[in-house]
């Protein structure tokens, strides 16, 4: 088939789905899997957000934590001090996010002796910098002002929901177009061998710009709807390791480097981790601990490559690097 | 240029494989998600015996709890009803986890009490607890579930202030009743059918001081001349701290310096080599946890120890472990297990009961003080509100606290000022040789002891 | 803040700072070794120092006896759980991208089995003469840190020893440097591994020690640490021990002097902007590997 079909039929399959979960609650599905949903979507966000960087070209990214709060913040703050109304808000915050990644990729990606380490180092210090500019400023948190529910919202919660399940989308799809088009060869190339990458004549710094500033912008929205949904953003909470850390385990549980791999480990994770909470709180931890452990032995490259080499028997179709 | 214009049928099929897989991971889920929802959680069961202790020269009737996942048998006071289900979370993993156990423990002991006196209306009361991992995020989609999914009778908070706030807008949009232990700014609980175990009174960041100020002057007869005040950036601390400075100057007290350093700092060296420039008389600490204790042991290291010392919500068990260095440490309390306490027939049977568990459960810091008294408190005020207004509806319960007032293991609570506070009752306790306890006021300070200042450990002047 | 601190206070400043720096460089060094070395970012490193704390603190309450005795106990059995653990990464040829998410998941049942075993609650073990400090006019040097500190220069010392002296040296750095090729030349890498494993839990093990001399301590003490480590072992530079200790000395100095001079809420800042700019002039990290 073309690349023209193909396509057309990513975007009517994206559609499709989009739709189903859209209208999942006009159906009655309860308020719990309606806020359940939602934290999939979230995290499903970052973890593909992260990959689009990392996964693809090769640049570990310690940062999510300092874009998800400062998006969270940069909404909470127009919103409050400035009474931007709160839709305005989420492009604001995706709008700083990505300035801070511009800024930092500016800094650091024009050297050229041992990038890598250096890069994720730069993301370790901006995770404290911004943590701490915003607890200096804003450390008593901040209230945000409700959000009206409106047609054709059923209710409040329903509207973060569709914003989560949006955005959610929006990053599988840019994800999606990046892995199949040039930006994403190039990011490939990167990956695998920088030098060379750029003897063929790839302008790293560009590519790198992008998907910095790209990955970046989709965890600013994230902060800003997560911020939204709870109301009270606190810095201790946003600014969470967390959310550097688990995008990077998803990632890597459902396979870096394809488009699928983010979404699989995002589902998974959260599903268990929302499963794992009742009962001896302590025993699931460890149990789930364990099962991680003995999962990531069998998978090396992560599920979904499993999936894929156990359809085809041959060596695993992605670009992986392993 | 690299571009394929033509998809080979393998690529073809990875795309399949690739949406199937998505697809197959939506449903698990889905289902995942359905089948979390529909879990029993820390579904707490009792079985209830009743047995005769000599505790302490008294004998005394205790009732043991046997705590089992599945079974419930009920005997003696209350009938073979529906139980009457409580939810909420707890911190039971993560960061918060210390303090999250004190109250399971404290929380245990209140059902085993509601149980023994005839549960609620009659019908026994359950716990459903589930752990939030100290992680704010969960809070939202684990009170929905409680509410939606598990359709528990009654919610109440969970621990620490920004969870508790988290948790509120969910309280809201069902019109829950929502009682909470260990949340410090008054000003921001603004939902109607909010109430505080904890006392602090709506002012807080004057009243509090004031007293402490007045214990000063009247307890131990003298006042510092000069302060300075050391808080981290928790919210609930440094709203505390931000009313010292007025208050303060009303004293006639100079205040120094204001050092505001970042919550989870571990490494107090700089502070205290900061404050023995500066000499106060008088260290404020608005911090909790371990923070006291921190920068008590950078005190000492630095060789300046001021003549008063005084914190928040520090952790009783950081600070006994200085041993002696410890002692003259000032810090808030609603409850300490001493008299005029212990003249309460039900303080004393939380201390005991409270005591035995925590040993049990092998605490390193077992006495029964504020942390799990707000909380056990927390218990009561619920449990008069549904007896006192004969009703598992929220709004009922509610309204009855607003106008009524509740007998608590730290006397009487009302509810009745701005936001549901009622005046404060929180006072003034210090480490003397080793113990914790509250000395102003008067009324409540254990019998014959005085705030103590100058502290005799001083020195670096 | 209107208050101008005097030299004495900035000169103390640069000696604790100096100190605390130490004491992060040391925790880092086990950490640096296994990423610089065997390519395995260790997260389970942080609930495992904590381990060494319950069994310091367990030494200190239970048997009466001095911290540093507890080491007889925690040395030869981190050692051992080095071992296994390299055993276990050498078996499964686990990558560094691997190692993150099975040491995170370590991670977690390390530090959920403390919190069962010890329960959450605070512990804080009395530490006599170590919680003091010599007093030279009005500045004073706190004895516990001073010794942690002598601990890192002696550990830094003998690595050094170790690497250009020895044999097990010069198969560290062939490994360190190029991996396939040092095995062309004879170096048994399975082998080689193993003792690192085992040595970087050593210092893990001593690191752990010294938090219960100085703080008191939860099961979930571990994640405090984390960022700064981090930090000072990119910094200074993957799998050197020099390296990761004088970062940890820079970073304890700015973060010292920095809450003197400004306000101790600002430190951090200034002290990983301060780590930025140097590494914009040597990106590569205090010390080439």
């Amino acid at each position: 088939m073309t690349a023209a079909r193909h396509t057309l039929y990513t975007v009517l399959s994206i559609i499709i789905v989009t739709l189903i979960l859209l209208i999942l609650p006009y159906l009655g599905i309860s308020a719990f899997m309606i806020s359940f949903l939602l934290s999939v979507y979230i995290w499903v966000t970052l973890a593909v957000s992260w990959n689009i960087l990392s996964g693809y070209t090769g640049y570990f990214s310690f940062g999510h934590t300092a874009f998800f709060g400062s998006g969270a913040f940069a909404s909470a703050v127009t919103d409050y001090y400035f009474n931007v109304p709160y839709f305005m808000t989420i492009p604001i915050a995706g709008a700083v996010t990505a300035g801070m990644a511009a800024g930092l990729g500016i800094v650091t990606f024009r050297l050229r002796r041992l990038r890598g380490q250096f890069f994720a180092l730069t993301t370790v210090v901006l995770t404290f910098v911004s943590s701490i500019v915003v607890i200096n400023n804003w450390g008593d948190g901040i209230v945000m002002h409700s959000v009206k529910a409106f047609w054709p919202f059923i209710s409040i919660p329903h509207i973060f929901y569709t914003l989560a399940l949006l955005l959610c989308v929006a990053s599988i799809s840019i994800s999606i177009a990046v892995y199949r088009s040039k930006l994403g060869l190039n990011f490939f190339a990167i990956r695998d061998d920088e030098e060379a990458a750029e003897a063929i004549g790839i302008n790293s710094f560009k590519n790198k710009m992008i998907a910095f500033c790209i990955s970046s912008m989709l965890v600013g929205f994230a902060g800003a709807v997560f911020a939204g949904w709870v109301k009270y953003v606190w810095p201790e909470t946003v600014f969470n390791l967390n959310y550097s850390l688990f995008p990077i385990l998803m990632t890597i549980l459902g396979g870096m480097g394809t488009w699928v791999g983010p979404i699989l480990g995002g589902v998974i994770l959260t599903t268990i981790f929302q499963i794992v909470a009742g009962g001896e709180a302590i025993l699931n931890n460890i149990i789930l601990g364990s099962l991680l452990v003995v999962v990531m032995i069998l998978l090396p490259q992560g599920i979904y490559n499993l999936a894929l080499t156990g359809y085809r028997r041959i060596r695993p179709l992605s670009r992986q690097t392993p | 240029m690299l571009v394929q214009k033509k998809i080979t049928r393998r690529r073809a099929i990875s795309s399949a494989v690739a949406a199937g897989a998505v697809v197959g991971v939506g449903i698990l889920a889905g289902v995942g998600g359905y089948f979390a929802g529909a879990s029993t959680g820390g579904r707490v069961e009792t079985i209830i015996q009743k047995e005769t202790v000599t505790v302490g020269g008294q004998t005394v009737t205790v009732t043991n709890t046997v705590t089992q996942p599945t079974t419930v048998t009920v005997t003696g006071t209350v009938g073979p009803a529906k139980p009457v289900v409580i939810g909420y979370t707890l911190p039971m993993t993560g960061i918060f986890s210390a303090t999250g156990i004190l109250h399971d423990i404290a929380d245990r002991v209140a059902i085993k009490r509601i149980n023994d006196t005839g549960g609620f209306l009659g019908r026994p009361v359950e716990r459903l607890v589930y752990d939030d991992r100290s992680d704010i995020s969960q809070i939202p989609p684990l009170y929905e579930r409680l509410i939606t999914q598990d359709k528990v009778d009654l919610i109440v908070g969970p621990y620490a202030t920004p969870f508790i706030a988290a948790a509120m807008p969910v309280a809201e949009k069902y019109r829950k009743l929502y009682i909470f232990d260990s949340y410090t700014l008054p000003k921001r609980a603004t939902y109607e059918f909010a109430f505080s175990s904890w006392a602090t009174g709506y002012n807080t960041d004057i009243e509090w001081p004031t007293l402490l100020f007045e214990a000063l002057q009247n307890s131990a007869g003298k006042l510092p001349k000069t302060l300075v005040v050391v808080h981290s950036t928790h919210p609930g601390a440094a709203f505390v701290a931000s009313g010292v400075p007025q208050v303060a100057e009303k004293f006639g007290i100079e205040v120094l310096d204001v050092i505001k350093y970042e919550l989870g700092t571990t490494d107090f060296l700089p502070i205290a080599t900061r404050l023995k420039e500066l000499k106060p008389e008088f260290v404020f600490q608005g911090a909790l946890g371990l923070d006291e204790s921190n920068l008590r042991t950078a005190l000492d290291k630095a060789g300046f120890i001021p003549y008063g010392h005084s914190s928040l919500w520090p952790s009783v068990g950081a600070m006994l472990g200085l041993g002696a260095l410890g002692d003259g440490l000032i810090s808030q309390s609603v409850f300490e297990a001493h008299i005029p306490f212990t003249h309460d027939a039900e303080a004393r049977y939380f201390v005991e009961n409270y005591q035995k568990l925590a040993r049990e459960v092998g605490l390193a810091y077992w006495k029964a003080d504020t942390q799990g008294g707000t909380s056990y408190a927390m218990f009561q005020i619920l449990r008069e509100g549904v007896r006192g207004s004969n009703s598992l509806n929220d709004e009922d319960i509610a309204n009855w606290l607003k106008k009524n007032k509740v007998d608590t293991i730290f006397g009487e609570l009302t509810f009745d000022g701005p936001n549901n506070y009622g005046p404060m009752k929180t006072w003034i306790a210090q480490i003397q040789k080793g113990e914790q306890i509250i000395v102003w006021p008067p009324d409540y300070a254990k019998p014959g002891s005085r705030l103590q200042y100058p502290s005799p450990l001083a020195k670096g002047y | 803040m209107s208050w101008m601190p005097s030299t004495t206070a900035i000169m103390q400043s640069l000696l604790t700072g100096t100190l605390i720096g130490g004491y992060y460089g040391l925790f880092a060094l086990g950490f640096t070794l296994s990423w610089g070395i065997l390519d395995i970012i260790n997260m389970s490193y942080f609930p495992f120092a904590v381990l060494a704390a319950y069994i310091t603190y367990t030494t200190i309450t239970i048997l009466g006896f001095d911290p540093f005795f507890s080491l007889i106990f925690s040395i030869p059995s981190f050692f051992i759980m080095g071992v296994l653990m390299q055993i276990f990464f050498n078996r499964f040829k686990i990558d560094i991208f691997r190692s993150l998410i099975i040491t995170f998941a370590l991670f977690i049942v390390v530090e959920n089995t403390l919190s069962y075993i010890w329960t959450a609650d605070v512990r804080r073990a009395p530490v006599g003469f170590l919680g003091g400090s010599f007093f030279i006019d009005t500045i004073y040097i706190p004895i516990g840190e001073l010794i942690a500190f002598f601990v890192g220069i002696l550990i830094v010392l003998g690595n050094l020893i170790i690497l250009r002296r020895t044999k097990l040296g010069l198969a560290l750095r062939a490994v360190a440097e190029n991996r396939e090729a040092s095995a062309m030349w004879g170096v048994n890498y399975s082998r080689t591994a193993l003792i690192v494993g085992g040595l970087s839990m050593c210092y893990v093990a001593i690191a752990g020690m010294f938090i219960a001399v100085f703080y008191p301590f939860t099961p979930t003490q571990g994640h405090v640490f984390i960022g700064r480590i981090f930090a000072v072992t990119i910094f200074g530079g993957l799998g050197s021990v020099t390296g990761a200790f004088i970062a940890g000395i820079i970073l304890g100095v700015a973060e010292s002097v920095a809450a003197i001079l400004f306000s101790p809420s600002w430190s951090p800042l200034v002290a990983f902007l301060l780590l930025m700019v140097i590494l914009v002039v040597k990106p590569t990290g205090l010390t080439q590997r």
